[in-house]
């Protein structure tokens, strides 16, 4: 990975252009763009209503005044994920350490990872969704995103939303339900069992997924579904890492190159989770492809504004070449551009001679990109350049140079067989200024920053050696000059450099292969990347102009993700940067951008006889207010179950609760929160017990540790009249170190004779348990994960098996270094 | 009402200081909502009445090896701002203010007896060792604050019996546990309309607090049993049980908080609180909250609310025990680990269970 840190380097280079807040306006969660939102969906009059009465409702509703500190959320930014045209996060950034160091701990080496990409992949496919959907569609089974419910069937949904989680429950809820977007849709006919549980992977494949998800799931009489929300957020991000490969690492205060190639630092970095369509723009030269979240703006000339005359069919309009040079780049955001609109790809003016880069070095640099090696041949470092027998003018050219430069003279060995000839040199000097200068191993050569900096003229001296060796001509058409080679950062450096000479190359890809030769030996060839550019061309769709190209949009694709964005903020004006050489625009609302809210709603309804199961392992990113409001109504002998595995996000509010309305209905929950640092886990569970011969059981299981805090709250409740109920609530904490803390705050209202009993524990690991293990063997850190993986066993037994071994091993993760 | 405060100061011989708590108190209170949290959410306070209130001083107090004392000066270093409306409107008001003083060495015994209306402050200074037997029986409004102050080694043993009229009664009390000390508190509840209990153990290193407890309600009757360990410093022990019983349309509502600081590692605290109902329409409340910022520390609450266990009846009465006298027996049990042996309890509780 480290690799994709060093291509932002060739990427970020500043571009001038006026402030430009479109987006500014429309700041704040208005009655417009809940209508807006109805709007897009193409709702019907009554969700609409729903949406804008329950806005009111929103506004009316005081934050809670209990539990953790809510102040970080302001609603004023928050609305960003609901209102795509907002101005937000944007750029498409790395994994950052920390959640990368998650993977390397949880043992998914990087085949693996693939492996994983590839299962992710799959489940983003249509075909897994199909085949699944195919299988329990032939039993009745709707399973729907929430939007497309609503549309397709808008009795039922219109029968059961917002009855069991009304908006004015809470204030979360209440903007829920005004902005509601994505979530399942589940309807199980009667005494359908769904024998696999349906996943929630499917809900992201759900257009327009927000922040704001509303799941509804129907279990008619007699049925049994089982429903895994959130699935292994993990994987998810695995997946998308692995596309997003090129992606960069910015620091903050690390030096980004803008206005011009004004020199300015990164101030802020902010990172979100987002959860949604991703943009994946695909211009001319395909491996300068990128990725952004809908609503990031990116500088562009809209073909529709330049263009000569309107093209029906699915050709691009012709475009008229002078309004194109005349047009002002303007920010439009990604999720409005269209194939053929015009990006713009800022030419680096930074220009910082060197002196002690001399010309001839530069030369020989550039035959060192592409013929030389470094090696160690008797113990002396050896510089190494192979060229063809024919190519005697080079060698003569390249022995002079190092003549020249180091007073040396180069040896050359031929070696028939190949058809080479290998000049070398001893040189301990040769070699530590070409490792400096362009790095050593084929697939890792480099340009030096002092050099990319060069006055464009003296640059062109190593672009010459350069091409001379890995370069080619074809002349088809057109001459096209190409350039290959194995190391994916001088690839662009080279995309950069020639840009300076005013020429916009293409880079493409071509894959790693296997070739047979004749004696059935296998020659492995590397991935590589080709650089080409076309001279005189006639009719070339790049365009040049003072100081960028314009390069039109082969092809724009979306796809879903889930996890974390990025962006980041410049010191100075223009609030601009590039990604992979593109402009596109910074972000503007610092405040509270690294802070985001997930406020789902969850209703259930268990009708007589069924049977629902919901798990959820929840692991946000730490800053993430996680504030979700799940309940079931249980009917008559129904049973709702709630499996909830908290991990993840700064501060999660969630206690799912079960209404038991109809005699004889059960209800249980398990519920696991972990709580690491800056982290409160504010979890539990309520059981209403409103109907006889109710029975319920709530296990909570949390452990804090690292400052975090695991706070259960619960609630029995006995209504009048429900006789011969029966509860038992069951909440162990442990605390792993002396800045944790846990608290337990259970309500009991029992207001009919029945069987309560409740029971709570807060403690640490036993010392006898730590010493008995010890004696047999384990360190302590051994031992005490152990031990913690014993003390979820009752909730993580009840957890289907990847989810089980998951949260196993973030358990283990988590205990790392526990032991101080 | 300031003329009463001024006037009633102005009879008890108070500095300004006093008169001026009582001042603001009642500023206070006149601004000040009545309570909603958590110990109060379900108790009903309409019935309350601050209007019907007579300043008497009518506590009977038989006192043995200690000191009485009526130092206006230490009172008024005692005085705390309330932090409730009823709080305050002792504060404001309140009529008797005896400070206790047991000297170290001592061994005191000192019983009081509320039978009459009352608003008092009472403080126990104690140093030696106390034994107090506290007896309401009384049939209005009555608000006693009482604030322990235990010194280090000091021992107290404080027995509560109510066996009150219908009236409205707020009993509250504060200890102050230093390092070494131990307190053990008895308490078994039978009267009043509302009957408020607050115990707040307040737990220095090695010092042990206890609370043991008993409510039996019927009728009307709603109890509000409210009981708190913090633990402060290292090592601190708490022991807490309460066992309730709830007949006719009888409420009950129960706060049993543990807060273990920072500091208090070691500490081992437990709370366990088992209420049965003994009607359909018998209601009980519990909240028993734990709050730990320490981790060395062993904190467990237990909480039932159950009915009366059908087959040890069954049992009883295959063995020619009328079914009246079959519960009481099983309540009995139930009831014996609280009562000490304390005849007296156990007479009211019968008198109270047949009846």
């Amino acid at each position: 990975m480290n690799l994709d840190i060093n291509v932002d380097y060739a990427i970020k280079y500043g571009f001038k252009s006026a402030e430009d807040y479109v987006f500014k306006s429309e700041k704040g969660l208005t009655n417009e763009i809940v209508e807006k939102i109805s709007e897009m969906k193409q709702e019907p009059q009554w969700m609409r209503q729903f949406r804008l009465k329950s806005f009111e409702i929103f506004k009316q509703k005081k934050m809670p005044t209990w539990g953790p500190d809510l102040s970080g959320i302001d609603f004023n930014s928050i609305h960003y994920y609901v209102k795509p045209t907002q101005q937000k996060v944007k750029s498409w950034q790395e994994l950052p350490a920390d959640i990368l160091k998650t993977f390397e701990k949880l043992g998914i080496p990087e085949a693996e990872r693939q492996f994983l990409a590839g299962v992710g992949a799959q489940y983003e496919s249509e075909v897994v969704y199909h085949n699944i959907r195919k299988d329990l569609a032939k039993q009745g089974v709707i399973f729907l995103d929430m939007d497309s419910g609503v549309r397709e069937y808008p009795d039922i949904v219109k029968k059961y939303f917002g009855t069991v989680v009304p908006p004015n429950d809470n204030k979360f809820a209440a903007l829920n339900s005004a902005v509601w977007s994505g979530g399942s849709f589940i309807y199980v006919p009667k005494n359908v069992h769904v024998k696999m549980p349906l996943q929630a992977y499917f809900r992201i494949n759900a257009a327009n997924m927000g922040q704001f998800e509303r799941t509804l799931i129907i279990a008619d009489e007699g049925s049994f579904v089982h429903y895994i929300e959130g699935c292994l957020p993990l994987g998810e991000e695995v997946l998308t890492s692995n596309n997003l490969i090129e992606i960069n690492d910015v620091k903050e205060g690390q030096k980004v190159l803008n206005s011009n190639g004004e020199e300015t630092l990164v101030k802020k970095t902010m990172v979100r989770h987002y959860k949604g369509e991703l943009i994946e723009i695909i211009p001319i030269s395909v491996s300068n492809r990128f990725y952004l979240t809908p609503e990031h703006p990116v500088l562009v000339i809209k073909r529709s504004k330049v263009r000569r005359i309107k093209r029906k069919n699915r050709n691009l309009d012709d475009v008229d070449n002078k309004k194109l040079l005349d047009a002002k780049p303007e920010f439009v955001e990604a999720g409005k551009l269209e194939k053929g609109d015009f990006l713009i790809f800022p030419i680096s003016k930074v220009v910082k001679e060197d002196e002690s880069i001399s010309d001839e070095l530069l030369e020989l640099l550039g035959y060192y990109l592409s013929e030389g090696f470094v090696t160690e041949t008797n113990k002396c470092d050896t510089v190494v350049f192979s060229f063809n027998l024919k190519e005697i003018e080079k060698i003569n050219h390249l022995k002079a140079l190092i003549r020249k430069l180091i007073g040396k003279k180069a040896g050359e060995v031929k070696i028939e067989k190949k058809h080479s000839i290998n000049v070398y040199v001893y040189s301990s000097e040769l070699a530590s200024l070409c490792e400096k200068y362009c790095g050593k191993h084929s697939d890792q050569k480099m340009i030096h920053e002092s050099i990319m900096m060069l006055p464009p003229e003296r640059q062109m001296n190593l672009l010459k050696t350069y091409y001379s060796g890995d370069g080619s001509i074809s002349m088809k058409k057109s001459i096209k000059i190409r350039a290959c080679t194995t190391s994916k950062i001088l690839a662009y450096q080279l995309q950069q450099l020639l840009s300076r000479q005013g020429i916009y190359a293409s880079i493409n890809i071509r894959e790693a292969f296997k070739e047979k030769i004749k004696d059935g030996r296998e020659i492995y060839h590397k991935k590589r990347y080709i650089i080409y550019h076309a001279l005189n061309k006639k009719f070339n769709k790049v365009k040049k102009k003072d100081g960028y190209f314009l390069v039109p949009i082969q092809k724009i694709n979306k796809k879903f993700y889930n996890g974390n964005v990025y962006n980041f903020e410049v010191l100075n004006e223009p609030n601009t940067y590039l990604v992979k050489g593109f402009a596109v625009h910074n972000c503007t609302a610092p405040v509270y951008n690294s802070d985001s809210l997930h406020a789902a709603v969850v209703e259930i309804i268990a009708l007589p006889g069924s049977r629902v199961r919901y798990t959820t392992i929840q692991n946000w990113s730490s800053n993430v207010y996680n504030l979700v409001t799940k309940r079931a109504f249980a009917h008559q002998n129904a049973t709702v179950e709630w499996v909830d595995c908290n991990l993840g996000s700064k501060v999660t509010m969630k206690y799912p609760s079960i209404f038991m309305l109809g005699e004889g209905a059960r209800g249980e929950i398990l519920s696991i929160a972990f709580a690491g640092k800056g982290q409160k886990q504010d979890a539990g569970g309520k059981v209403v017990h409103l109907a006889s011969n109710t029975s319920s059981l709530i296990t909570s299981k949390s452990i804090s540790k690292d400052g975090g805090r695991t706070i259960y709250r619960g609630l029995v409740k006995v209504a009048k009249r429900a006789k011969h109920t029966k509860s038992n609530v069951r909440c162990d904490a442990l605390i792993l170190d002396e800045k944790s803390a846990s608290d337990t705050i259970p309500y009991m209202e029992i207001n009919e004779k029945a069987t309560i009993t409740h029971e709570a524990t807060v403690g640490k690991v036993g010392e006898e348990q730590l010493f008995y293990l010890m004696s047999r063997g384990l360190s302590e850190a051994e031992a005490n994960a152990l031990i913690v993986r014993g003390f979820v066993e009752p909730v993580a037994k009840e957890l289907p098996l990847e989810f089980a071994v998951e949260l196993n091993r973030l358990i283990e993760l988590e205990m790392e270094g526990s032991v101080g | 009402m300031i003329d009463k405060i001024e006037e009633l100061s102005k009879s008890n011989k108070e500095p300004l200081e006093i008169l001026k708590y009582r001042k603001e108190s009642w500023n206070r209170f006149l601004q000040t909502d009545m309570p909603k949290d958590d110990e109060w959410k379900y108790t009903d306070l309409s019935s309350i009445d601050f209007n019907k209130i007579s300043f008497e001083n009518s506590i009977e107090i038989k006192a043995e090896g200690c000191v009485k004392k009526l130092d206006h000066d230490l009172l008024a270093k005692h005085l705390q701002p309330g932090k409730n409306k009823i709080e305050l409107f002792n504060d404001a008001l309140f009529s008797s203010s005896i400070i206790f003083f047991i000297p170290k060495n001592a061994n005191a015994k000192i019983d009081l007896k509320i039978t009459k209306q009352n608003l008092a402050k009472i403080f126990f200074i104690v140093e030696g060792n106390a034994v107090i037997n506290e007896i309401t029986s009384t049939s209005d409004f009555t608000i006693l604050q009482t604030d322990i102050f235990l010194s280090e080694n000091a021992s107290l043993q404080y027995n509560i019996l109510d066996n009150s009229g219908k009236a409205n009664i707020i009993n509250e009390k504060k200890c102050y546990l230093n390092a070494g000390s131990n307190a053990s508190f008895n308490f078994a509840l039978f009267g009043g309309n509302i009957n408020r209990l607050k115990i707040e153990n307040f737990i220095k290193e090695n010092a042990s607090g206890k609370i043991k407890g008993m409510f039996f309600g019927s009728n009307n009757q709603h109890f509000n049993i409210s009981t708190s360990a913090i633990h402060l410093s290292q090592s601190s022990v708490n022991d807490i049980l309460i066992k309730g019983a709830l007949k006719d349309y009888a409420t009950s509502s129960y706060y049993g908080g543990i807060e273990i600081k920072k500091e208090a590692q070691k500490a081992d605290s437990y709370l366990a609180d088992h209420v049965l109902l003994l009607s359909e329409d018998a209601k009980a409340n519990s909240i028993p909250s734990l709050k730990i910022d320490a981790n060395d520390v062993r904190a467990t609450h237990g909480a039932t609310v159950t009915e009366l266990d059908e087959e040890q009846l069954f049992y009883l009465m295959s063995r020619g025990i009328e079914r009246k006298q079959s519960e009481y027996l099983v309540l009995n049990a139930f009831f014996n680990e609280t009562m000490n042996n304390n005849k007296e309890i156990q007479k009211l509780l019968e008198k109270k269970m047949v009846k």
